[in-house]
């Protein structure tokens, strides 16, 4: 008991052995002088005492061990006790300063759960393998050019790949399809059409049943097998085992299931979320619409993964595939449109060309809620402060008691740590409520929702990130404190107790970090959503109110040739009779849905060789700029008159005019239609628009052939434009698709206004992210001014009171504090905006219709924050206006 | 001389160390003419043993140790019992009463 209250100093060796020396000394020497008092000669009383001992070397070095032992025994029970004390006293102390203690755990949990949020984001999308086995042994395969990130490749030339490259034991092509599954309840089945050694490269083991084989890869295999989904498997078959074996109906094909993927494996790319996998052979007969592509020389849609040979690193594949690269496509002469092939490592849910494309995005997704991290560290760090000075009592008793200064830096860190681990707790069910929110924002699929929650990685991090970020605020107040000194602290000395110059100074710093870090985050958020505003403003070149887009693929019904081509017609004719329709059209492509296809086009004078120009292509049946409402600049529009026996027409848009015949009148000239180098006439001239994204930085040539000419492939898009508004054009399409072909399954319907505003998704989440992140550090900002003044109010209310009672007015008083509280925030406001100057490189590649430095967002966000801070001081600062002189005077 | 102190148990020592500090604190030649005086010379001990015994008894906890000034104003070791030694005399105190009456017993037997 005594020892804990007044510890003695350690023992070392040396002194144990002093110790041992002086004992044995004593005891000698004493025995002696008895002896020699009782009338022997010293000598012999010498000899007799050592005598008496027995052996004095063996006795000496026995006790040295002994309390060694004794010592080492000594300081581990002080660490424990002094740690089981200290955890004990840090409870005790923040039990009894709740709103202390839930002010800092809270604002340090929003940043910590905050972090998580994000990190996780950017860890499923960047870091994370996907679920396969050896990640690091696998790589992408990646076709690159200057003028295409595709990234995909023709399956001519993977085969050519394929059997000259050494570097892989397994190399797989796939690509992306869907499938109808017909039944009572037709469903649209997203699928992945792989090779043969798809699975050896993931190398994953079946749940069930069985995998792919090598013959699956060749012709004519008797029977066609899909491997389905484990997701699929659960909600379509609840789960059951006698399922391997049982044939389904896809595209209007029997196929057999042969086994089951392993759970949580959906392929290699996030948000794939496959139900159906297919050979490539299987997938000819199958996949009714898009078979010509397996073979087409012209037709990139697969990507490439590969497993590396025993001997091969990523390196040395990458070496070979540079020297393949050459003898892959001959055929391609323009030197913008050669590829080099590049081979990337297998990481996160991406393929190597998204991930360059994300990486500058979630980069600074990383770095938002950081500053939103330090903010709230700096407020806590404030609050430490703010509490040191009115512990400065406890603490200078404490060491005057004899406590040492190391033990009271580490009572202190034990407080902070303790806060940081609850903060990091809380900070991870923030996190799970915050994914929950942005998931249903941002309609994540649950596949990628799964991916997406926290794993141990993040979760250590968090737990790092707590006791740094706890270290981190609670090691300056502490290290404050003990450089304190003991006595004017016990004296209660006003000036003392307000906390000294340099005390201060380091809370004035918090606070100017703070309006800085918010200041910035400000800026980000609104020039994010000026950005997602003038977006949204564009005009898309067509009206998108009161019209809907449903999509279906007719590939899979079985249909006759002559079924399939005049669908489009029937459908029509029956969706134009339905109530309240005004217009309706099908389209092979919608703008601004996600999808499109590019091509070259060639004027007639151009070789069919040489160089075009590159543009959009769509087809679409007569009425669709009529129901788009498109307005055409010049010519006419497609009527049924364009049919197969007429001349064939198109219709292209200002911009395509304008670079094939600069200056002249398009009308009545003729061009190569793209699909099969025919001549076509352009009868039109269309406004120009919007079709992949409404940023699109620069007006994209554009042309539409009549699919009465062109026929277009099975999927299609019918738009229906109503005049009572969207419900009635929806119900008005489904009816339509149901009189036509009941089983027919429609794979999206939704208004061309919510196409466009899913366009802006991205940008919309990222805006809604800063601003609620921009939101919660301007509050903490305002928090740590408003702790700052109040503090200041209450140290000095003597002061006040002197001043008051010598004639000084209130709102001078007032004013005063206010003054500070400006000051403060207009240095951090200065040092925010040099910040946003220095990040506007990294931002404005993101950004759209808006410079970086746009002058009025900066000038709105400052002016927010000059607001906030202003009252955020002025509410502590009247307080001090009605400080009673008499009352203040003798307060202590 | 060594052959009769190593035939005593170590026991013994501990014990009469406990014993004489239950008596009062003492530093250890004090606890040498304590059981010296105490035996009457019928045991004799070494003072080897018994620091040893002071040692091992303070690194289980059974004393304390602390510098303090002798009789005649020397720097010297004061020993004292805790309540973990206080119990474990009156343990060691109890089985050696019985240890006792039970070879007197035996050897009183006929």
């Amino acid at each position: 008991m005594i020892r804990r209250l007044f510890k003695l100093p350690f023992r070392t060796r040396r002194s144990i052995a002093r110790e041992a020396d002086a004992e044995l000394r004593f005891h000698m020497d004493a025995r002696t002088e008895k002896l020699i008092a009782g009338g022997m000669d010293s000598t012999a009383a010498r000899a007799q005492a050592e005598r008496e001992f027995g052996d004095i070397d063996d006795a000496r070095r026995y006790i040295t061990a002994v309390d060694r032992e004794a010592e080492t025994n000594r300081r581990r029970r002080d660490f424990v006790g002094d740690l089981v004390q200290d955890v004990t006293y840090a409870v005790r102390k923040l039990r009894a300063a709740p709103t202390f203690a839930i002010a800092a755990i809270l604002t340090l949990a929003v940043g910590i759960g905050a972090n998580t949020t994000v990190f996780n984001l950017v860890n499923a999308v960047l870091i994370k393998p996907p679920a396969v086995t050896d990640a690091h042994r696998m790589g992408w395969i990646v076709p690159a050019s200057r003028t295409s990130n595709s990234g995909a490749w023709t399956m001519p030339d993977f085969v050519t790949f394929r059997e000259q490259s050494q570097s892989w034991a397994h190399l797989s092509a796939f690509g992306n399809v869907s499938f109808t599954m017909n039944g009572t309840d037709p469903k649209r089945l997203t699928g992945l059409v792989v090779n043969g050694s798809y699975f050896d490269v993931v190398g994953v083991r079946p749940a069930l049943g069985r995998l792919f084989r090598a013959y699956e890869d060749s012709a004519n295999v008797p029977v066609l097998s899909v491997v389905i989904g484990y997701a699929f498997w659960q909600r379509q078959f609840n789960g059951d085992s006698a399922v391997v074996g049982r044939e389904i109906e896809l595209n209007s094909h029997r196929v057999r299931i042969v086994g089951v993927a392993p759970a949580g494996f959906n392929g290699v790319r996030l948000g794939d979320g496959i139900d159906v996998w297919m050979p490539f052979p299987a997938f000819t007969r199958v996949g009714v619409g898009r078979s010509g592509l397996y073979a087409a020389h012209s037709s990139r849609w697969l990507r490439v993964i590969g497993r590396l040979g025993p001997d091969a690193t990523l390196e040395s594949a990458q070496a070979e595939a540079s020297v393949l690269q050459a003898r892959l496509e001959p055929r391609i002469t323009t030197p913008a449109d050669r590829r080099t092939l590049e081979v990337g490592a297998v990481r996160g849910g991406l393929d190597p060309g998204s991930r360059g494309q994300m990486a500058p995005v979630l980069s600074l997704m990383m770095l938002v809620p950081l500053l939103v991290l330090g903010v709230a560290c700096a407020n806590v760090a404030n609050l430490y402060v703010s509490r040191s000075v009115q512990r400065q009592k406890e603490l200078a008793l404490r060491r005057a008691l004899g406590a040492s200064n190391g033990r009271l830096v580490r009572q202190l860190l034990t407080e902070t740590t303790i806060l940081g681990l609850a903060a990091g707790v809380a900070g991870v069910a923030i996190s799970y409520l915050l994914t929950a929110v942005i998931g249903s924002v941002a309609a994540l699929p649950e596949d990628v929702l799964a991916v997406v929650r926290p794993d141990a990685t993040v979760f250590a991090l968090t737990l790092l990130l707590a006791i740094v970020a706890g270290v981190l605020f609670g090691l300056l107040p502490a290290l404050a404190a003990t450089r304190s000194a003991i006595t004017p602290a016990l004296k209660n000395d006003g000036s003392a107790a307000g906390g000294g110059k340099g005390r201060h100074r380091l809370r004035n710093a918090f606070v100017v970090s703070q309006v800085a870090f918010s200041l910035a985050l400000l800026i980000t958020a609104g020039l994010f959503v000026g950005s997602l505003r003038k977006a949204l403003g564009v005009e898309p070149g067509y009206d998108p109110r009161n019209t809907i887009a449903a999509a279906y693929d007719n590939g899979g019904q079985g249909y006759s040739p002559e079924r399939l081509l005049a669908f489009d017609a029937q459908l029509l004719s029956v969706v134009r009779e339905q109530p309240g329709v005004e217009a309706a059209a099908v389209a092979e492509i919608l703008p601004l849905s996600g999808s499109s296809s590019s091509t070259v086009i060639r004027r007639e004078d151009q070789p069919t060789d040489g160089p075009g120009f590159a543009t959009l292509a769509n087809r679409v049946t007569p009425g669709y700029f009529e129901t788009m409402r498109i307005p055409i600049v010049q010519g006419r529009a497609f009527t049924e008159a364009d049919n197969a026996s007429s001349a064939r027409v198109i219709v292209v848009n200002e911009r395509l005019a304008e670079a094939l015949w600069p200056g002249q009148s398009p009308i009545g000239r003729r061009a190569r239609s793209p699909w099969d180098s025919t001549m076509v006439e352009v009868v039109g001239v269309a406004r120009n628009g919007k079709y992949r994204s409404l940023d699109e930085e620069r007006q994209e040539g554009a042309f539409w052939a009549s699919s009465r000419q062109f026929p277009m492939g099975t999927h299609g898009e019918l738009i229906v434009r109503a005049r009572g508004g969207t419900a009635e054009a929806v119900s008005a399409a489904r009816a339509a698709l149901k009189a036509v072909d009941p089983t027919l399954p429609i794979s999206k319907l939704q208004t061309l206004e919510a196409y466009i505003a899913e366009t802006v998704s991205g940008q919309r989440a990222g805006a809604a992210l800063l601003a609620v992140f921009g939101g919660i550090a301007l509050l903490l900002a305002a928090l740590g001014i408003f702790g700052v003044i109040a503090q200041g109010v209450a140290a000095r209310t003597r002061e006040i009171g002197i001043r008051m009672s010598l004639g000084a007015r209130a709102s001078d008083v007032v004013r005063g504090f206010v003054r500070e509280g400006l000051v403060l925030t207009g240095i951090g406001a200065v040092i925010g905006v040099l910040l946003s100057l220095t990040a506007s490189k990294l931002l404005a590649s993101l950004l759209f219709g808006l410079k970086a430095t746009d002058v009025l967002t900066f000038a709105g966000a400052s002016a927010a924050i000059v607001l906030v801070a202003a009252v955020a001081s002025f509410v502590p600062a009247r307080r001090a206006a009605k400080v009673d002189p008499l009352v203040a005077l003798r307060s202590d | 001389m060594p052959a009769e102190s190593t035939s005593l148990l170590q026991g013994t020592v501990d014990v009469l160390v406990l014993r004489a500090l239950a008596w009062q604190t003492m530093h250890g030649y004090a606890v040498s003419e304590w059981v010296k005086g105490r035996t009457e010379g019928a045991i004799v001990i070494e003072d080897a043993p018994l620091y040893k015994a002071l040692h091992r008894l303070e690194r289980d906890g059974a004393i304390a140790a602390e510098w303090g000034l002798s009789e005649n104003n020397r720097r010297a070791r004061y020993y004292s019992l805790t309540p973990v030694g206080r119990r474990l005399l009156r343990a060691e105190e109890l089985s050696w009463r019985r240890y006792a009456a039970a070879m007197a017993l035996a050897l009183e037997a006929p």
